[in-house]
């Protein structure tokens, strides 16, 4: 067969051909891929959600990992799994998305991590049979224009892809959301109490006070109305103006105390909102009674000795700490302790089927219900008769379709002066498709008095976040990554399998070669050689 | 097809005729094992990512190792002349001599898998992260084993083919380790052309058809590159 004789030059000018198609090639893989994730839990598949959002970046998105390298256990895997993750982003983002990993301490930049605010950590090492300390940092900064989100510390991976998507969806954002207090029911505002809770909620939102009474309507712009301790009863009217927001895809937060209480002089007293069907209708109200739990916090109590008097402290099943959270709710599942003072449960509308109701932290396992008129004295010695129940629901949140308290009612008059506007009233909607609504047995705790307890008001701002953010964020469930460990076994087991996997295949491969050797050899004495 | 099978066959066989794959291959599981049982119960994790790390890094040395002498040897016994007669095309001797070097690398690679049986019978490794880094390894040697066969096509010298394989080899191993000190973009480029970054973007259990084709890409490419090398003999 006659070759095709060639000559230098073009073989040449086909090997850079052959070149062109495969960059070629592999420019459009680029673009046009598609990946299958293997793991059991698909715990490398960015939710659609996180997808749609790096998806639509139209600028450059620096993220900076501050996370000190070789973490002992179990913090050791956190930072591969970051990268996973942002690897993931990455490959979503058409290229806006870029990341690096700073090893503060090794490249000395601590200061610029703690211009991140991103604290130094400390970890435990086990070395020479003794516990020492090390420094270390796992923190994370998105940077997007002159804005910047900061993950001060990743606290578990399992949250992470929320944590980073809740943060890029905040940079990205070109609205900010607006959320509203009621007044006119002696409810608190910013000069009677949520003075704290305002400057908080003011780095992230427009906050607005609504006095509904003298409303057509709930401003347009509102996204999310918080019903915080009313003390005096919503008239007609203004549970329609409630029902209406919530029925034109309105986000409601009911934090309510359903007593007022004097500690002082030990007096309880009932409160009556006149929200408690409308809350009741939509899935969730708040009892009225007070939750006593074994799993308390301790107060001062003066006593008097005879002559003077002594300051003692005792434990006040009345002052909660809360442990009971919901991992698979956004608004509480990195929490660690909750401290509330007067709580009372929620209860479920077991007729409400349309949307769904999650617990989203409860009481302890010893806890207890007590109905008025409550003794809350400090002295009152209780019994373990008296915490019987279990996990009893403190806070809930409901979503999906929600129908109007209106539907079977007629529409209240509205009897206000007329302060917005003299437009005609707008119609009334029947049903919602998807909203969301918020109901805690306490909203004393976002009171300024509190602002030392700094969990409560991350509640208040996780409220604020889940209330206000777009629906796929809310789907990111927790994803775990587990450790998977091997089971305790033995030492003498331990050392079996390390031989086994130490010798066995090279053994096998050995005895098959000597194998071999021996039956070509008797074969060759066979055949005569 | 048929030529290259055969050929692929004959080639396959005679690695057990002489003690060098046993010696390299015992080697390669002494060394593989002894790393990942040692550290096995430390990590005390049932997963395979210490192993695939070892595994990488050993087969730096093993791919040349194996591929030094494909081509060279015949070259360098003047046999290259003689195949160079029978009715068989360049390119099928190149694949053929390829496939039974991949098919005694694979087999190796299988070998492996005690370890995987073993951390499964002591917890609950995750068998899709094992599988991705596995069909990551298979496609990785694969690459590996084209640059060694082009490189023992260079040369009547197995040593020289050694050096310039495994140079070749650690070029692509080391890329995406050192993009830290080049600007943004050189970065990703480079990122894209290292190996070990699509290695590692499969061995967590993620098949990525960007990975996938990269991998191909350069297999194809060096078997392209092997058999215009060899076809030089003829150019004027």
């Amino acid at each position: 067969m006659a070759r095709e004789v060639k000559t230098k030059s073009t073989a040449g000018l086909l090997i850079i051909i052959v070149l062109a198609i495969l960059v070629i090639i592999n420019l459009i893989s680029i673009n046009l891929f598609s990946r299958a994730d293997l793991t059991d839990n698909q715990i490398y598949s960015l939710s659609d959600a996180s997808r749609t959002l790096v998806g639509r970046l139209n600028d450059r998105l620096t993220v900076k990992a501050y996370i000190t390298e070789d973490l002992p256990a179990p913090h050791n895997g956190d930072a591969r799994y970051l990268k996973d993750l942002l690897d993931d982003y990455k490959a979503y983002s058409h290229g806006y998305l870029k990341y690096e990993f700073i090893d503060p301490v090794k490249e000395d930049k601590e200061d610029e991590a703690m211009g991140f605010r991103i604290p130094p950590l400390q970890f435990n090492v086990y070395r020479n049979d003794k516990t020492e300390y090390i420094k270390g940092y796992k923190g994370v900064v998105l940077i997007y224009g002159d804005r910047q989100e900061v993950i001060p510390f990743i606290e578990n991976t399992g949250n992470l892809e929320y944590d980073l998507s809740r943060a890029i969806n905040k940079l990205t954002l070109s609205r900010i959301p607006t959320i509203a207090f009621t007044t006119g029911h002696e409810e608190p505002d910013m000069s009677t109490g949520l003075n704290w809770a305002n400057q908080l909620l003011q780095k992230e939102f427009r906050v607005q006070y609504l006095n509904l009474a003298n409303m057509k309507t709930i401003p347009p712009e509102v996204e999310v109305l918080f019903i915080v301790n009313p003390r005096t009863a919503f008239n007609e009217w203004e549970t329609y103006l409630v029902d209406q927001f919530l029925m034109r895809g309105g986000k409601l937060a009911f934090l309510i105390d359903k007593f007022r209480v004097d500690v002082q002089k030990s007096l309880v007293l009932p409160v009556e909102s006149g929200l408690d069907s409308l809350m009741y209708h939509y899935g969730v109200a708040v009892q009225q009674n007070l939750v006593i739990d074994q799993q308390c916090k301790m107060v001062p109590v003066m006593r008097d000795m005879g002559q003077f008097q002594m300051q003692s402290m005792v434990y006040y099943p009345f002052f909660l700490a809360i442990t009971g959270f919901n991992p698979e709710n956004p608004i509480v599942k990195a929490l660690k302790t909750f401290e509330v003072l007067f709580i009372s449960p929620v209860i479920f509308n077991p007729d409400e089927t349309q949307n769904t109701k999650q617990v989203i932290f409860t009481s302890s396992e010893h806890s207890g219900i007590r109905t008025i008129p409550v003794d809350i004295s400090p002295e009152k010695k209780y019994q373990e008769s008296d915490f019987t129940m279990k996990n009893l629901p403190l806070g809930a949140v409901i979503t999906g379709q929600f129908d109007s308290y209106f539907n079977d009612k007629s529409i209240p008059a509205f009897s206000g002066v007329d302060t917005v506007s003299t437009d005609t009233l707008p119609d009334k909607i029947d049903s919602v498709e998807d909203s969301r609504v918020v109901v805690i047995g306490n909203g004393s705790f976002i009171m300024d008095d509190y602002r030392r307890n700094s969990t409560s008001f991350v509640i208040l701002l996780n409220i604020a976040d889940w209330l206000t953010q777009d629906k796929g964020l809310i789907s990111i469930r927790s994803k775990q990554a587990t450790a998977r460990l091997l089971e305790v076994t033995s030492d003498g087991t331990k050392k079996i399998v390390k031989y086994v996997n130490m010798f066995a295949m090279p053994l096998v491969v050995v005895l098959f070669g000597i194998f071999r050797w021996q039956f070509k050899r008797a074969g060759r004495k066979k055949a005569g050689l | 097809m048929q030529q290259i099978l055969v050929l692929a066959k004959k080639e396959f066989r005679s690695y057990f005729d002489s003690p060098v794959a046993y010696v390299v291959i015992t080697l390669f599981l002494l060394i593989a094992g002894w790393q990942f049982a040692t550290g096995m119960f430390l990590n005390n994790t049932a997963d395979l990512r210490g192993l695939f790390g070892i595994i990488k890094f050993i087969l730096l040395f093993f791919i040349p190792a194996l591929s030094m002498r494909l081509i060279s040897e015949e070259k360098r016994l003047g046999t290259i002349e003689l195949l160079m007669t029978l009715p068989i095309k360049d390119w099928q001797l190149v694949l053929g001599k390829f496939l039974s070097a991949y098919l005694l690398v694979v087999i190796t690679l299988l070998l492996t898998l005690i370890h995987y049986f073993s951390i499964n019978a002591l917890g609950e490794p995750d068998f899709g992260a094992a599988m991705g880094g596995y069909i990551g390894l298979f496609l990785v040697v694969g690459v590996y084993l084209t640059i060694g066969t082009f490189t023992s096509s260079l040369t009547q010298n197995q040593i020289v083919a050694f050096i310039v394989s495994f140079v070749i080899i650690f070029f692509f191993y080391v890329l995406d380790k050192i993009i830290f000190f080049f600007p943004g973009f050189v970065a990703n480029l480079l990122e894209f052309l290292s190996i070990d970054y699509h290695y590692n973007n499969m061995a967590r259990g993620v098949i990525d058809s960007r990975d996938v084709f990269y991998l191909l890409s350069l297999m194809f490419l060096f078997l392209f590159l092997t058999v215009q090398s060899l076809e030089s003999r003829k150019w004027k």
